[in-house]
């Protein structure tokens, strides 16, 4: 009898702790890439506000920022996958990015769908520019163009690759990558120089480039084209609204098999800090597209809608 | 200079004297020189920690903080470089190679003093030179392509030779090993894995900063153990001497200070080289062009750290050419500075060049200010600094020791770096201990993955076609006169001796 009590008092003992509410300790924020870039300036800003909420909700813990560079974020990608799935580890993806295992059926060490998805928190639409001393001066002028178009670009597998390889192989015209640029800014003077004919970049910078008078921007890949892209038309004008869809989106996710109160907690929490006014008033002064999604569900939704689209064109990826 | 010109740079320098801007820029000093100095923790860590604080700040305080930070972090670099072969970041590798014998010889002030010296003249040579740029800066960036870039980087390719000293066969075989490290990684071109054996971390490649410690830092270390004597093989002397010496050597080589930060200029404005190559660069220019530098670069010439320092410095000024022309930052850290910029309602590019002109002068004259505050900062502790090479090894290794492991840890925050630092600490002491050069093999793995690069996107955009342009043409004929300029000298010493004689 005695040896039961004193079985049940451990097992009392050992159960505490799960009851607790989450968080108790520490959340590690992963950001697969090193700081500066869009992705780690986008979770530093939202870490503050996270702490906030939970700090609100009586849990004063903070959240760690964690860059994990290497491997085009695989490196990340698979230690986040192979985390306890406690809610103390999580990371920020980049979608598609993150999906091209998934997409092209390579091993990347994890798989993208078993991940558990916690928020969608940004979204960057693509806008493809032209040098603005040069002749092409709309998405006409490129398609009339009698060869193949020249894009320079960073390599095989970025994520403004494939938009690239999406956006041409839909509209008809043949290209021809110049790849062995380190970043957007080295292929966007890539294009001034006339390495190449033209590239897509993220809206952000797009404006900034647009603002700067250096280049035509012929086309916004988004359902509605920005007011100040005044000579961009969209993928719905160009008779192929499906374009509209290729974007670049920062999700939120922890490692497969979280418990549904852990993961509602940390999205309670990540929206709050989207939807935050101070994080509005920084997205809409820096030109970057913050967005929450209103449950995991429709997080998980968003990302299977996205690597369904890319999955069409596997084949061009491979 | 018009007269819009002048209203703006004394718009600029009012802006940046302004007592919260002033004090904002010290603190940035202040951070960059100790907390940047230290192995691992690069600027940019510190710019992307302090940026949340341009928020509150007006345009010439934010611009105070984080260019400060950015701007000065080269010259603190070089104290750990000189007094204990470890680099205090990537532009610091080849001040080891003459700072640390002059360590070694006693002449640590001299040294420090020297390295303070030309950095700040190279600081304010490199604002200089983007000012006399500024109604040129677009064209500039616009004149140099892939293919100009992949003869650059052969340039450095030929250096290889210089800095093996007398066993050039040796030189290149540890070049090439250098070459075959590189290899290691995703191919940037294919994207396909090279040797990683599907083992993750080795996608990114064996990392610089754990390689170059282990190389340079471990085996000095392992032999000031083992013969258990101090750094400094003499007594110090009068340390105020020799910083005096290496404040007016700097003074004295001016014209290699101007060449060398010349070089650092155009190693700047070429996006993707990086600091990892200014520094080499340098002190290969002053290895093929000072007299006599075969026979005493490697074992504690003063110029070889002139060079090297006045360059790294510079080196800022040339990078900000591209990220003011076009709104195009020239590296990841001033992709921060630019995030900072836009912060507080300032977009590079045209504008910045048009109406708002006095940022540009605010961020010139900040240049200037803050590389020679920096410099006296540093000299004023040159006396304490050097007093370290007299430490007993029993306080002293275990805690360069340290050092060493967390800069080489902070590359990726993974175990790996310090079992690669390891290794090339053992590869290192083999090469040290049977006269083979190490210098070769940093090169090799610098230059290899950028020849390989800037080769291969030429070849996409122009076939074969890009070794006749003109750019690429004028780059090699430079190439031959730096590989034969030394063979000419030599033979007109000889003349002149024979004529004397």
């Amino acid at each position: 009898m005695r040896f039961l009590t004193a079985l049940l008092a451990l097992g009392v003992a050992f159960a505490t702790p799960a009851q607790a509410a989450f968080p108790e300790k520490n959340i590690d924020f992963v950001i697969p890439y090193g700081p500066g870039g869009g992705f780690d300036t986008l979770t530093r800003k939202m870490i503050p506000y996270m702490e906030e909420y939970f700090a609100k909700q009586g849990s004063k813990i903070s959240v760690v920022p964690v860059n994990m560079p290497g491997a085009s974020g695989n490196k990340a990608a698979a230690y986040t996958s192979r985390s306890k799935p406690d809610g103390y580890t999580i990371q920020i993806f980049n979608i598609p990015g993150h999906g091209l295992g998934y997409i092209t059926d390579n091993n990347a060490g994890y798989d993208i769908t078993e991940m558990t998805w916690i928020n969608q928190v940004g979204v960057d639409t693509y806008v493809v520019i032209t040098s603005g001393a040069g002749e092409l001066k709309s998405i006409d002028n490129i398609m009339n163009l009698g060869r193949d178009i020249k894009v320079p670009e960073q390599g095989p597998g970025s994520t403004s690759n494939m938009a690239n390889k999406i956006v041409w192989t839909t509209l008809g015209k043949g290209a021809e990558y110049i790849f062995g640029y380190k970043s957007s800014q080295e292929y966007a003077t890539a294009v001034l120089r006339g390495d190449g004919d033209l590239t897509m970049v993220v809206v952000g910078s797009a404006k900034r480039y647009n603002k700067a008078g250096d280049y035509n921007i012929v086309a916004h890949f988004d359902a509605k084209v920005d007011p100040e892209f005044t000579n961009a038309v969209n993928g719905a004008a160009l008779g192929k609204p499906e374009l509209d869809e290729v974007n670049l989106l920062r999700m939120v996710a922890g490692p497969p098999g979280m418990s549904p109160e852990v993961t509602n907690t940390l999205h309670a929490a990540l929206k709050y800090a989207v939807e935050h006014p101070e994080l509005q008033k920084w997205a809409a002064d820096t030109q970057n597209g913050v967005v929450s999604s209103e449950s995991p569900e429709a997080a998980q939704k968003r990302l299977m809608r996205a690597l369904t689209l890319y999955k069409q064109f596997a084949d061009i990826f491979k | 200079m018009g007269v819009d010109m002048i209203d703006a740079a004394i718009q600029g320098l009012e802006g940046i004297l302004q007592w919260k801007a002033f004090g904002l820029m010290i603190v940035g000093i202040l951070i960059s020189s100790t907390l940047v100095a230290m192995p691992g923790i690069g600027s940019k860590t510190a710019i992307a920690l302090l940026l949340p604080f341009a928020f509150v700040l007006d345009k010439y305080e934010a611009i105070a903080l984080i260019v400060s930070v950015w701007a000065v972090s080269n010259t603190a670099n070089s104290i750990t470089a000189i007094l204990f072969s470890v680099p205090g970041g990537g532009g610091s590798q080849a001040t080891i190679m003459d700072g640390y014998p002059m360590a070694k010889n006693g002449e640590a002030a001299r040294a420090l003093a020297a390295s303070f010296t030309s950095s700040a003249l190279g600081g304010v040579i490199g604002a200089i030179v983007l000012l006399a740029a500024i109604p040129i800066l677009r064209p500039l960036v616009l004149l140099l392509g892939p293919p100009e870039f992949f003869m650059l980087v052969m340039m450095g390719v030929v250096m290889v030779g210089a800095l093996s000293g007398k066993a050039p066969l040796k030189g290149i075989a540890v070049g090439v090993f250098g070459l075959a490290i590189s290899l290691i990684g995703i191919q940037g071109q294919s994207g396909e894995p090279r040797y990683t054996f599907e083992y993750i971390y080795l996608f990114d490649g064996i990392g610089l900063v754990p390689l170059t410690i282990g190389l340079f830092a471990i085996p000095e270390l392992i032999a000031l153990a083992a013969r258990k004597g101090t750094i400094s093989d003499v007594a110090l002397g009068d340390i105020g001497a020799g910083r005096r010496q290496g404040i007016k050597d700097a003074f004295i080589h001016w014209w290699l200070v101007v060449r060398s930060s010349i070089v650092g200029v155009w190693v700047g404005i070429i996006p993707g080289l990086g600091s990892s190559v200014a520094d080499w660069f340098a002190y290969g220019h002053a290895l093929q062009t000072c007299k006599g530098a075969r026979e005493t670069f490697g074992k504690g010439d003063v110029r070889g750290v002139i060079a090297v320092d006045a360059a790294t410095n510079a080196k800022e000024g040339g990078a900000l050419i591209p990220t003011l022309a076009f709104g195009i930052p020239g590296s990841s850290t001033l992709a921060l500075i630019f995030a900072g910029l836009l912060i507080v309602g300032i977009t590079p590019g045209r504008e910045i060049l048009t109406t708002q002109l006095d940022v540009t002068f605010s961020i010139i004259w900040l240049l200037i200010i803050s590389s020679i505050l920096t410099s006296l900062l540093c000299l004023a502790f040159v006396k304490q600094m050097a007093q370290a090479t007299t430490l007993r090894p029993s306080i002293l290794v275990p805690m360069v020791l340290a050092m060493a492991v967390l800069g080489s840890f902070a590359n990726s925050n993974r175990l790996e770096d310090v079992a690669v630092m390891i290794i090339f600490g053992l590869i290192g002491l083999v090469l040290r201990a049977t006269g083979w050069p190490r210098p070769p093999l940093l090169l090799g793995l610098v230059l290899g993955p950028l020849a390989e690069r800037f080769m291969w996107t030429s070849y996409q955009i122009y076939e074969f076609g890009f070794l006749l342009r003109p750019g690429v043409l004028i780059i090699f004929g430079l190439l031959v006169l730096s590989l034969a300029y030394p063979m000419i000298q030599k033979r007109y010493m000889a003349k002149r001796q024979a004529g004397a004689l």
